[in-house]
């Protein structure tokens, strides 16, 4: 067969409009359908089918890896699975307070409480606190604590005083007297009843007097140092007897208080300890709960019952979305923080400063978190992992993990956690992550992949149709008519490369209607036309041609030699496809090929130069491979080829031009002048067979637009593997040029009828060619190699195209 | 306000003799506004015992200081510097006493014993506070820090006598000045002291007629006390500058 000339039909496949369903504002004919929401999601049931699964398995490891390209709805694919599992399967979450721990206060204690009870709690306590605030000094103000105080304390130095003036007494019948001075008490000989006996009288006492006063005195002091001794214990049984009646005062107080709160909570049990726990903590804290100045007189201010206050952690009644998005996942905002407050130069922390994290938010519910915000956040992947397999929220402080303050730590108590984790990201990280961390095959079980094409059929694109209708409708843009639907569809097919394929980055769609909207309204116009989404089209492909323009103009100015015109032998027109951002173009790249008496080597001058890629390495293996099979299965290769990619100074990969490059090696093993109006693509199997190639449509656009630039003169053309006529869809000057006559699209299935197209001869039976064939020049020359390796002939001059006429036949 | 270092005059004045500083505080707040009530001055008498300053002269005498755990020796000097301290304290209180009630006041130093003195050379005075007499101080955990401000309690003694009726009066108008309670204690004449102890127990200061005091009683109430007597005016007295 020979190459074949495409019809304009066959490069491109059009969007019927009137089978989108739509009328001239944009919106459904017939009744709406499921489409018709802002947030469908087309196609992608294999990912939605995983995405169900992965929502509803309740075990554990069974979380969910969403990966697929940006915009293609992977998040709203998930909330519409959340939502139609929770229609039927209700989740059970709970809200979350932690609250003081008495006994260990660095470890605070968390409370589970059914969902808005957790700020009920919140305000029975501060009720709680109120009324201990004015009960509290009010029983000890009253006159019955005073009046038992005074009594304990009349009591007490009764008793203690009486000890003290026994000693006294005892003394005074010694003769002495106990005397009080500024600076403590004394004894000293007396005189008449109270008063001392002054030196000059002491003495004149007999010595045997003086000495018994002395030894009384001795006595005495060393009688009242023992009361005094005593006394201690007096003292300590005092300050017992006043506790016991600060306790009991107190109880009298906090009593009443706690259980009209308690009476709350008869159904959480836990909630009851912990109010058992604060009406223990009052009283034991009696004391120090009235607020008193220096003089130890109550003061006005209120005591502080800060520690009974509650920190509501998750809060239910006020943000109840059991889907919870962490937008920013640092370490912090997922498993929560304990604040610090500077107070005189220390850093100083407590229950009340606990904040929660995402986590805690979603905790019972669904967490989606974007993949690489949470790589990219230095220890969140693995506080995440660490949660999840303990099944437990444990706030660990980096700065505490790491000592970098040395201040009060918390160590909250960790609350149970049950949480589906929803990452996306797309398949780069799935893929490393499983390779390279065991725990996330452990807990990621579940991996929905979104494909970036969706099957272009009647019914995908009407819901394709609708579903950008409904978005555009939610953003307010102008209503598209169905022609613009119907643009917008195929500038999708050709984002996906194929004409049988649509794109499924809904999002970039969305993007070009929002441009086009953009455009329409600039234009005064009511709705969006077709020619507005051509337009905001190629205003998309402008803005990034700045490369493309200056590789054109480089060529148009002769810099980068592309012949379009006249023939040549061993160099082809081959196409390269270059990628900016988001998009691709295409460029003409001139291939050569010389051709010597060798060892059936093909230089791959890429390679050797570190300029090629392993798949281009690759391709041009196999046209070795081709060549040795086919023309010298029964002598030696005795052939050295050089490959080469002129002016290309970046690397070069991908088999898409071994097409060419044989077509470049066939003209300078045969001596046979290739047409330089033509382009070549694709790749190429050992057996010579066409093999299709990525990126067809602006390879062909990118020669044609070179091919303008020179002139159009019906001798221009692009080769193109018959494979790839399916993905056409081409731009509508190419396809206005190729109606015209200017320009020509041909699909070829193998070598032979590329080199037939670009040669002009044919190319004879491959394995027993006719001499004047392609393949019969190939095939004489390649002999002529051969024997002239085996050193049995002189190759002479050659003589025009057919220097290996002489040759034929004539081995051995 | 003035300040007078002159001795005092025993009438139209309100007295208050302290010998020591505990408890000091109070009869001064109550002495100066008793003062104020009665538009007199207040004259603060410090009283330096001169058993104490015998004791200290003794060479083998030890003392215990209130917080001691061992005795330790003393002598003249020493004693004689803790009064001069104790002085400065009180003239301290006093002061602050006087301003807050702005009344004229003055202070000077005796020797002698409080209960004596208080019935000897200050036997002409109307109105006299003693305060609690020096002796050991047991300090009351708890609530002697942190009591709760309580209405002041006044004991009134009186054996139905024109001497007690005076007392009462003065009582009644201290208790209104001090926004305090007042409780009568009835004592039968040539009652006991312990009856009188027991009584007063409870009260933060006791009124008692000098008709029924002695040295011995003074010598033996716990709290504070305010001799009263027929005031006698001297002739050509007239109010004190204030």
């Amino acid at each position: 067969m020979a190459a074949r000339l495409l019809s304009p039909a066959e490069l491109i496949t059009r969007c019927d409009a009137a089978s989108l369903g739509l009328d001239d504002t944009g919106a459904p004919q017939d009744a709406p359908a499921p489409a018709d929401a802002p947030h469908a999601i087309v196609g992608q049931e294999r990912a939605r089918a995983a995405v169900e699964y992965g929502i509803a398995m309740p075990r554990p490891g069974h979380h969910l890896f969403v990966m697929g390209p940006p915009g293609s709805g992977k998040k709203t694919l998930v909330r519409q699975a959340i939502a139609k599992h929770l229609e039927r399967h209700a989740v059970q979450r709970f809200d979350w307070v932690y609250v003081n721990n008495f006994a260990q206060p660095h470890r605070p204690l968390a409370l589970q409480l059914p969902p808005g009870r957790g700020a009920k709690l919140r305000e029975h306590m501060r009720e709680l606190v109120d009324d201990l605030g004015t009960t509290l000094p009010a029983t000890f103000e009253s006159e019955e604590y005073v009046n038992a105080v005074a009594r304990l304390n009349t009591d007490f130095k009764e008793r203690a005083e009486a000890a003290v003036l026994a000693v006294g007494e005892a003394a005074q019948r010694e003769g002495l007297a106990m005397v009080r001075t500024p600076m403590g008490l004394s004894f000293a000989p007396r005189k008449g009843e109270s008063e001392v006996m002054p030196p000059q009288e002491f003495e004149a006492l007999p010595i045997e007097e003086r000495e018994r006063l002395k030894r009384a005195m001795n006595h005495a002091q060393d009688e009242l140092l023992l009361v005094l001794r005593k006394s201690v214990r007096l003292r300590k049984e005092h300050a017992d007897r006043l506790r016991t009646l600060n306790r009991s005062m107190s109880e009298f107080a906090v009593q009443h208080a706690v259980d009209a709160a308690k009476q709350h909570y008869a159904d959480l049990a836990a909630v009851l300890e912990y109010l058992d726990a604060v009406r223990t903590d009052v009283i034991t804290k009696a004391d120090t709960l009235r607020a008193s100045d220096e003089e130890g007189n109550p003061t006005p201010e209120a005591p502080d019952l800060t520690s009974y206050e509650v920190n509501v952690l998750v809060d239910l009644a006020r943000d109840g979305s059991p889907i919870v998005s962490a937008d920013h996942p640092t370490h912090s905002n997922l498993m929560g923080r304990v604040d610090h407050v500077a107070r005189m130069g220390t850093l100083l922390t407590d229950y009340r400063l606990i904040k929660a994290g995402v986590l805690h938010r979603a905790n019972g519910g669904y967490l989606l978190i974007d993949a690489m915000k949470l790589l990219a956040q230095p220890f969140a992947w693995d506080a995440l992992k660490r949660a999840l397999l303990r099944a437990q929220i444990r706030i660990e402080g980096l700065a505490e993990a790491f000592s970098l303050i040395s201040t009060v730590q918390l160590e909250p108590a960790p609350i149970p956690l049950t949480v589906k984790v929803v990452l996306f990201g797309e398949r780069d990280v799935v893929h490393l992550l499983q390779a390279y961390d065991p725990e996330f095959n452990q807990l990621f079980r579940v991996i929905a992949d979104l494909g970036d094409e969706l099957p272009r059929e009647a019914g995908t694109q009407r819901e394709l149709a609708l579903a950008l209708a409904a978005r555009s409708r939610e953003q307010a843009l102008l209503a598209a008519s169905s022609d613009a639907m119907a643009r917008l569809l195929e500038y999708g097919s050709r984002r996906a490369g194929d004409a049988t394929h649509l794109s499924a980055s809904v999002q970039h769609l969305l993007d070009v209607l929002l441009e086009a909207d953009h455009i329409a309204r600039n234009a005064a116009r009511q709705r969006i036309d077709d020619t507005d989404v051509s337009s905001a089209i190629a205003a998309r492909r402008n803005r990034s041609s700045r490369v493309h323009d200056k590789l054109q103009q480089e060529v148009v100015r002769g810099h980068l030699m592309i012949d379009t015109s006249g023939e040549r032998i061993g160099q082809v027109n081959g196409l390269m496809v270059y990628e900016v951002g988001d998009q691709m173009f295409g460029e003409p790249v001139r291939i050569s090929a010389t051709t010597r008496l060798g060892e059936g080597e093909v230089i791959d001058i890429q390679r050797e130069t570190h300029l090629g890629g392993p798949l281009h390495a690759k391709g041009v293996l196999i046209l070795g491979a081709f060549l040795a099979a086919r023309y010298s299965r029964l002598h030696a290769h005795a052939i050295q080829a050089s490959l080469v990619f002129e002016q290309s100074y970046g690397l070069i990969e991908g088999d898409s031009a071994s097409l060419a490059e044989l077509v470049a090696l066939l003209s300078s093993i045969g001596d046979i002048p290739v047409k330089q109006s033509f382009a070549i693509t694709g790749s190429v199997n050992q057996f010579g067979d066409a093999q299709p190639i990525g990126g067809v449509n602006e390879k062909i656009e990118g020669f044609f637009d070179l091919c303008v630039v020179r002139g159009l003169d019906g001798s221009h053309g692009v080769i193109v593997p018959h494979t790839n006529v399916a993905q056409l869809m081409l731009r509508d000057d190419v396809i206005a040029a190729c109606a015209a006559g200017r320009f020509a699209i041909h699909s070829v299935r193998n070598a032979d009828e590329a080199m037939e197209m670009l040669t002009g001869l044919p190319a004879g039976q491959a394995l027993a060619p006719q001499r004047d064939s392609i393949n019969g020049r190939i095939a004489a020359r390649l002999r002529e190699y051969a024997a002239l390796q085996r050193g049995k002939r002189q190759f002479s001059k050659r003589r025009g195209n057919t220097p290996a006429a002489q040759g034929d036949g004539e081995e051995e | 306000m003035t300040l007078s270092e002159t001795a005092p005059a025993p009438r139209d004045r309100v007295l208050a003799v302290l010998g020591d500083t505990h408890g000091a505080a109070r009869v001064l707040e109550w002495s100066a506004s008793l003062a104020l009530t009665l538009e007199r001055e207040l004259s603060v008498i410090c009283v330096e015992s001169t058993a104490a300053l015998v004791a200290a002269s003794l060479p083998f005498t030890r003392v215990l200081a209130p917080a001691g755990a061992e005795w330790s020796a003393f002598d003249l000097p020493d004693v004689e510097r803790a009064y001069r301290a104790q002085a400065a304290r009180l003239r301290q209180l006093a002061e602050r006493a006087a301003l807050r009630h702005d009344v004229s006041w003055s202070l000077c130093s005796m020797r002698g014993a409080l209960p004596q003195l208080v019935f000897g050379a200050l036997a002409e005075s109307d109105l006299l506070f003693v305060g609690p007499m020096p002796k050991l101080h047991f300090a009351t955990a708890g609530a002697g820090r942190r009591g709760a401000k309580r209405v002041l309690q006044l004991a009134v003694a009186s054996d139905g006598g024109a001497a007690s009726a005076q007392a009462l009066a003065r009582a009644r108008r201290l208790a209104d000045a001090l926004t305090a309670s007042l409780h009568e204690l009835r004592i039968e004449p040539g009652g006991s002291v312990d009856a009188l102890q027991r009584g007063a127990a409870h009260a933060d200061l006791l009124v008692l007629p000098r008709t029924l005091a002695s040295p011995e009683i003074l010598a033996r109430l716990a709290c504070p006390c305010l001799l009263v007597s027929q005031p006698v005016h001297p002739a050509g007295a007239g109010r004190p500058a204030r």
